[in-house]
């Protein structure tokens, strides 16, 4: 486990990916931090813009382009003050990207259009509404339902 | 955090609740990440640990709760780790969602025991929440219990989750079509 005072900032987390990392993995810690462990440091984990490498593959360049919607879309939802690096128009894809196993059958791909964010449909991501779907919101939910 | 990072701190929480004065044994069930790396073993690491602590219901009067919330702050002031290390935010939700299994015995630290729920526990709940995240803990798991068809993995989602207004609650349907042709 990492160390108490260690941040998963977003920028760590793409150079992360880009070590070869299972990209859930680190963005997975930097959900636990966003959520949970450094909730209260929410600037500092999304100020640093990211560093793409020289040679920067599809892939590589489309979870680029993930984080950065990540973020936006992260900092309106949570009022975070939006750092402006995610603004930069290279952050866009080329072609739609839609994450999902089953992206080919027509009616999965018709509710990522419907359900994903505007951060991300903005920039050519289609994946749905559920990326940062987490325990800590969901035992809050659940909490609130159960009390009404 | 590594598979014997795991087994240290919860070998430590276990000396730690029998420090603190507790004879029977604390039980939890061990779920999510920490369930995936030391039973399945398809990940390296993971950030917490997820518990159902099975013999606590109420952990706002539970003076045993308290104990154990203790016990964990000290195991992470000693090891420089966060608070939720040790992590049962998701245990009211799990126990009124569904079935919660008894589980098997896993391990046992001095005043601690741990369980291990059957790997199609951990599959169902995984498809309930449909995440991008848990996309290869779902694949590794379908593998292992041969599901292949949406079918048999909304029968097993039904086994431990039966109630049909949790299923649509949580969007199952549209979960299972993004999975399985």
């Amino acid at each position: 486990m990492k160390p108490i005072d260690h941040l998963q900032t977003m920028a760590l987390t793409y150079q992360e990916i880009c070590q070869g990392e299972q990209p859930w993995v680190p963005l997975g810690n930097f959900m636990n931090d966003w959520f949970d462990y450094k909730k209260e440091q929410r600037s500092e984990l999304v100020a640093t813009p990211l560093s793409l490498p020289e040679t920067l593959s599809d892939e590589m360049f489309r979870w680029a382009v993930f984080c950065a919607a990540s973020v936006e879309y992260l900092c309106e939802r949570y009022g975070v003050p939006c750092p402006s690096w995610v603004h930069n128009p290279t952050y866009h894809l080329p072609v739609p990207w839609f994450d999902s196993p089953m992206a080919h059958k027509p009616q999965v791909r018709k509710c990522l259009i419907q359900q994903t964010p505007e951060p991300f449909t903005k920039r050519n991501i289609y994946c749905g509404n559920r990326m940062f779907a987490n325990k800590y919101e969901l035992a809050e939910q659940h909490r609130r339902r159960a009390t009404t | 955090m590594h598979a014997q990072d795991i087994e240290m701190y919860l070998a430590d929480l276990g000396q730690e609740l029998r420090n603190q004065g507790i004879r029977q044994p604390v039980r939890i069930l061990m779920i999510g990440g920490a369930f995936m790396l030391t039973q399945i073993h398809n990940r390296p690491t993971t950030n917490d640990v997820d518990v159902l602590l099975k013999d606590i219901e109420h952990a706002t009067t539970s003076s045993l709760y308290q104990t154990f919330r203790a016990a964990a702050r000290v195991v992470s002031n000693r090891n420089h780790l966060p608070n939720s290390w040790i992590n049962d935010v998701i245990g009211d939700f799990l126990r009124d969602t569904g079935a919660v299994p008894e589980g098997i015995l896993w391990r046992r630290y001095a005043a601690l025991e741990v369980y291990v729920p059957p790997s199609e526990y951990i599959l169902a709940l995984k498809l309930l929440a449909g995440r991008q995240k848990d996309q290869r803990d779902i694949q590794a798991l379908c593998q292992l219990l041969h599901i292949r068809t949406r079918q048999q993995a909304h029968q097993l989602i039904d086994r431990y989750i039966p109630n049909r207004q949790v299923q649509q609650t949580n969007a199952l349907d549209e979960k299972l079509d993004n999975l399985f042709p």
